[in-house]
């Protein structure tokens, strides 16, 4: 942790030279106007640092030479009301509409005027035959809103912009509870699909001074690879279905359903919610169910094999996929994109390698990177993270250790506090700072939020008929994303 | 512990025994606050995400899962009084609209700003366990030609422009199904300045099937039921 004066610009390129990059970037109210905190937070394998500089209403960009913070000074514009001198872009990201002298993130109520609508303005890209096609937030399939604004002369896309925040129910500031009141069940749902990996990060954040059992490790971590393969596997399945090709589709929504109902075997819970609390989890789940799902987990690998075979053994498909919403790993690594879409770019990182949580560092994992940057490296960077999985959830069944299954002595004091974890869609980070027994600030970033900029560079040059197929082959998250 | 007592989830509420003394341990433990223990002891199903955490919080053990309801017909019904018979889901006929669709409806589902854990249980329910084809419901691609209008989330401030437009744009007659406890009640999202307390305040819900997140068997139940297809 580490407090800088007034700039934190030099800082942050010693440390980027050093090999950190820059993960999490917010503002955190003062406790008297005008008195604010920017937040920079760097990771590095096997270390994270906290910078800290005080800023009133404004302060220097970083965005010209750090576009990866470029969408987290938009955010801190948009929600405290502080000014990025020298960013070049600061059109709304969640807000569709603004009340005039209040910001969300303040920490007085929002007064009572009438709020204007924040319109969504025109891609700005001109020329004989370039029209504009706005599409959503009301979309074609079951998703999440968005709008997606195309600009296209013909068929190839010139440019992409995505306008979210439909789904933003104001998490940050409802969190901002007595810490000792117990929000998993809010944490979980920011996004319900990723609700273990967010459970985690949010019960990890507040165990920075507690001993969680070995056991409860175990457990959590069989449910964090369990929930990796059900998402997985509905990604796969979406990038076939978007591809128009329906029998692997319906195979891979089937493997889907296969992992859901053995989640709810195990859990009661179809998609694992529920079960995480601080300090361990709620329910023990007796050795015998882990006996009786064993071979069921060796099957999935079977699975998988027979779903990857129809893919890549139907040349029509490979045709759509190949070469297809090529993301380079230059760009990915300059917008700051995590996960399986910065692993399918040639960018080997993943947090449960580089900074384990739970109990990854006595697991053998190897990590899924592949360098084609396309539809079909996504694709297959999934494939080998479910097969890893199924090593894992292997070796934690082997491994399984009795004993208690929660700490009860979860211990709450002030300070700040980070849980991190390897969503299935990425690094994933809750950031709770608590005064006087109340948080004051909870930031959550989930691994969306910095991929949905590496999809506006994918799709470029592509065309319309294929944005379909590369958004599913991202499959980010909406809700996740606006919080 | 009580694991086994929570098999076949989908079919199960939290509900209070005789014994139960009404000192409100479970209400004050309830992330929803969906259970209320003064003067007897009731559920609201529309608010309730069955954690269990009530279960778990009683000092006497006298929360137990029970049979529950699939849907409502009124918001109201989903609330079920300890030792009462829900009056949910007993209506015999669904709601007026239903019985012009006869049979095969079209459905669009609309995401107001949810989580997407009821979306992902919605978008189940067209895989080849559940082949909700089979049975006429069929997803399309525009509201312009659905029958049957299913919404997930809060109702978020901006979603609700997107959702009015959506309502109207399809044509009569039309059944607009509220999923999960936040369509519903706003669920865990109500409290806040931005998610909206549940969809009814923008678009007239007519059915209200209550989970975070309903499994698809109780939502293609709720739908089949209401649709007078399930004998």
């Amino acid at each position: 942790m580490v407090s800088e004066g007034d700039d934190p610009r030099v800082l942050v390129d010693a440390m980027k030279s050093r090999g950190y990059r820059i993960a999490n970037m917010y503002a955190c109210e003062g406790m008297g106007s005008g008195d604010r905190a920017l937040e920079i937070i760097l990771v590095c394998p096997g270390d994270v640092v906290r910078v800290t500089t005080r800023i009133d209403s404004s302060f220097t960009s970083l965005a010209p030479e750090n576009p990866e913070t470029s969408l987290y000074e938009r955010e801190i514009w948009e929600m405290h009301g502080v000014r990025p001198i020298g960013h070049p872009d600061l059109r709304p990201l969640r807000m569709r509409t603004r009340t005039e002298g209040w910001w969300p993130m303040s920490k007085s109520p929002r007064p009572d005027r009438p709020a204007e609508t924040v319109g969504i303005p025109p891609n700005g890209v001109t020329g004989e035959g370039v029209f504009e096609i706005p599409v959503g937030p009301v979309h074609a399939g079951i998703i999440g809103p968005g709008h997606f604004r195309f600009s296209v002369a013909g068929e190839p896309i010139l440019r992409l912009r995505v306008y979210l925040g439909y789904s933003h129910r104001g998490i940050e500031r409802m969190l901002e509870t007595p810490f000792s009141r117990n929000n998993s069940r809010m944490a979980e749902r920011i996004a319900g699909d990723s609700c273990v990996a967010h459970g985690l990060a949010y019960a990890q954040a507040l165990e920075s001074n507690t001993e969680v059992p070995v056991r409860a490790g175990y457990i959590r971590t069989v449910c964090a690879e369990l929930e990796r393969i059900s998402c997985h596997f509905g990604d796969i399945a979406g990038a076939a279905q978007d591809g128009g090709f329906a029998v692997p589709a319906a195979y891979g929504e089937g493997l889907r359903e296969k992992t859901m109902r053995l989640n709810e075997f195990l859990t009661g819970s179809r998609m694992l919610m529920n079960i995480i609390v601080p300090g361990g989890v709620r329910r023990d789940i007796p050795d015998g169910k882990f006996e009786a799902i064993e071979n069921r987990v060796m099957k999935i690998k079977y699975d998988l094999d027979e779903l990857m075979e129809m893919l890549t053994e139907t040349p029509s498909y490979m045709d759509r996929a190949e070469t297809t919403g090529t993301l380079s790993r230059a760009a990915a690594e300059e917008v700051g994109a995590v996960g399986p879409v910065a692993r399918a770019s040639g960018v080997a990182a993943d947090v449960r390698k580089d900074n384990p949580y739970e109990i990854y560092d006595r697991l053998s994992m190897k990590m899924a990177v592949r360098g084609g940057g396309d539809v079909l490296s996504r694709v297959m960077v999934r494939a080998d993270e479910v097969t890893e999985s199924v090593s894992l959830i292997l070796q934690c069944l082997n491994r399984m250790e009795d004993g208690p299954i929660r700490s009860e002595d979860v211990a709450y004091r002030d300070g700040f506090y980070l849980g991190m974890t390897e969503a299935p869609r990425g690094e994933l980070m809750h950031c709770i700072h608590v005064r006087k027994g109340m948080i004051w600030r909870y930031r959550v970033r989930d691994p969306s939020f910095c991929n949905w900029p590496a999809l506006e560079a994918a799709v470029m040059g592509n065309i319309v008929p294929d944005f379909p197929l590369i958004n599913k082959s991202f499959g980010l998250s909406y809700s996740g994303n606006d919080l | 512990m009580r694991s086994a007592e929570l098999e076949s989830p989908d079919l199960r509420m939290p509900m209070a025994d005789a014994g139960c003394t009404g000192c409100g341990s479970c209400a004050e433990v309830c992330p929803e606050r969906a259970i209320c223990a003064e003067r007897g002891w009731s559920v609201d199903l529309g608010r309730c995400i069955f954690c269990y955490d009530c279960m778990d919080s009683c000092p006497e053990g006298h929360i137990h899962p029970a049979d529950a309801p699939d849907y409502a017909l009124r918001r109201e019904d989903l609330v079920v009084r300890a030792g009462e018979a829900p009056l949910a889901g007993r209506s015999e006929d669904g709601p007026g609209a239903a019985r012009a669709l006869k049979g095969s409806v079209s459905i669009r589902v609309l995401d107001t700003g949810s989580c997407n854990a009821c979306d992902v249980e919605l978008a189940c329910m067209s895989n080849k366990y559940y082949d909700m084809e089979r049975f006429g419901l069929k997803v399309t691609a525009s509201p312009r030609h659905a029958d049957v209008l299913l919404v997930t989330g809060p109702m978020t401030e901006n979603m609700a422009d997107a959702a009015v437009r959506t309502y109207r744009a399809m044509p009569e007659p039309k059944i607009v199904v509220a999923v999960g406890a936040c369509a519903i009640s706003g669920g865990i999202f109500g409290e806040g300045s931005v998610a909206g307390s549940g969809i009814a305040d923008t678009i007239p819900a007519d059915v209200f099937i209550p989970g975070c997140p309903p499994s698809p068997r109780r939502v293609m139940r709720s739908l089949l039921k209401v649709l007078g297809r399930d004998h």
